[in-house]
């Protein structure tokens, strides 16, 4: 069980996520939704424990990623990190390199055993559709394409908690709904958190949505339908609307 | 072995980078020109060549210490990669260390060259009937100073590439540090104990590999360089794990 408590991180007074509680089960794909700025990015780049929570907890079975002293912070955040596979909202990678070995060098860095690596990497590329790819370079690649290299990166190692950050952004409905297969495909062994504006794409492939507002989580299990509801503008009463 | 992955990733990309190659000959072509400009003018003189050498193999490296370590972590802020780093498994020190030793490889690089170029440059520039007294000791004792000093350029380089946010002022912020910190740092130690300047070991750096290489091995100037190095390197570790802290990756 993935589960954040209380989790808050501020970057100023008003701006990060505070006080965030969710649990996220094995098997389970939830869909972080809220407006710009509301803290999704935020609230997965704690779970992905890319950030540290300046208060709360955020555990993955017995690894508590806070702890007392930094030292102690740093050293049980490198074996949860272990667990992780983390897709940032910018998709980033080294563009001089080429794909597959931008891979081993993830994999390698991960902790992933030597003997495994060339299978980890072979089997996210196929994965992922990059098999012909494979030799190109990263920044000759569309965005489309980079896209799906930085979800490879995330799957390499088998995650056991999966944190992909808008991954439908800036992507076409057949890739989108590839990734959608991908992600179903991984999500039976993994807590899955998806961030996004749009209910009604993760709806492919969440089984619940958490609404972000304001820096705090409002709702933990919403159905796409009801997230798509809180998240539109309440219409207008009658004759206020329109001059 | 994160520390190998790190290194020959950092090491294979930088050369082929612009902060790479191109500052590496351009640092390569400035202090061969100082060097056989210092040859002809030493003819008659007891200068030897070791010391020759060290001091125009010194005055071009924090330059292309700077430009190689302004890379380091500037580069992965701008493209973004700094948050993906935070959530990777690997300690702060290895990815500090990485960069750092990737960038003082490429400076190592630069004194080879510079090695080879003394080689040539004594054959075609020294008149005929000269002789400059040079032994293996000599360049042995200006490689250690020049190594060191590197150790210390990358140090600053790296340091400062946490907290910039382009490469451009990386390497102006981590020269201007790298040439102006030691005389002010003499200065003020001048200042306190009210010493000659020349007497810190510290100043000038260059001279330090002068008189390493012309046997007068100034064993403070060394240890300074590499204890500095290490005390940056500590330094870069505990920034990049505070960066992790406050998110400042933006």
């Amino acid at each position: 069980m993935l589960t954040l408590t209380d989790a808050t991180f501020l970057y100023a007074e008003t701006c990060g996520i505070r006080g965030a509680s969710l649990r996220v089960a094995p098997g389970e794909v939830v869909g972080v939704v809220g407006a710009n700025g509301a803290g999704k990015s935020t609230l997965l780049g704690l779970a992905a424990a890319a950030l540290v929570p300046q208060a709360g907890t955020v555990q993955l079975a017995l690894t508590d990623l806070a702890g007392r002293t930094r030292k102690y912070r740093s050293d049980q955040g490198i074996g949860y990190r272990r667990h992780v596979g983390y897709m940032t909202e910018l998709a980033p990678a080294y563009a001089e390199m080429r794909v597959e070995s931008y891979l081993r060098f993830r994999a390698k860095l991960r902790g992933e055993r030597f003997l495994r690596i060339r299978r980890r990497v072979k089997e996210a590329l196929e994965r992922c559709g990059l098999m012909a790819a494979r030799r190109r370079t990263i920044g000759k690649l569309s965005l489309g394409m980079r896209r799906r290299v930085a979800l490879a990166e995330a799957l390499l190692t088998m995650p056991s908690v999966l944190v992909l950050d808008d991954p439908f952004a800036g992507i076409d409905a057949a890739m989108r709904a590839d990734f959608a297969e991908v992600i179903k495909e991984v999500s039976p062994r993994a807590h899955v958190l998806i961030s996004g504006h749009d209910p009604a794409l993760l709806g492919a492939c969440c089984t619940r949505f958490a609404l972000v507002e304001r820096g705090r989580v409002a709702e933990a299990s919403l159905d796409a339908a009801a997230a798509m509801a809180r998240l539109l503008p309440e219409p207008a009463p009658e004759g206020q609307g329109r001059a | 072995m994160v520390f190998w992955t790190i290194l020959r990733r950092e090491t294979f990309q930088l050369t082929r980078s612009v902060h790479g190659l191109a500052p590496l000959f351009l640092a390569l072509a400035g202090a061969g020109a100082f060097f056989v400009w210092a040859l002809r003018r030493a003819e008659g003189t007891a200068e030897t060549l070791p010391a020759l050498w060290g001091l125009a193999t010194a005055f071009g490296l924090p330059f292309l210490a700077a430009v190689a370590a302004s890379r380091g972590f500037t580069q992965d802020r701008e493209v973004g990669m700094l948050r993906l780093m935070f959530s990777t498994p690997v300690r702060a020190r290895w990815w500090v260390l990485g960069k750092v030793m990737a960038a003082w490889v490429l400076c190592m690089v630069y004194v080879g060259g510079m090695g080879l170029s003394c080689w040539a440059l004594t054959r075609w520039a020294m008149p005929a009937d000269a002789a400059l007294p040079g032994t293996w000791v000599g360049f042995a004792l200006a490689v250690a100073a020049l190594a060191a000093q590197a150790l210390l350029w990358c140090g600053v380089g790296t340091l400062v590439s946490l907290f910039s946010r382009s490469s451009a002022s990386t390497f102006l912020v981590s020269l201007l540090a790298c040439l102006a910190a030691p005389p002010a740092l003499c200065q003020a130690l001048a200042a306190a104990f009210g010493r000659p300047m020349a007497q810190w070991p510290w100043f000038p750096m260059q001279m330090a590999v002068y008189d390493c290489a012309g046997g007068l091995v100034d064993v403070r100037a060394l240890v300074g360089c590499v204890t500095g190095a290490a005390v940056l390197i500590y330094a870069a570790g505990m920034a990049f794990d505070a960066l992790r802290l406050c998110a400042t990756e933006r």
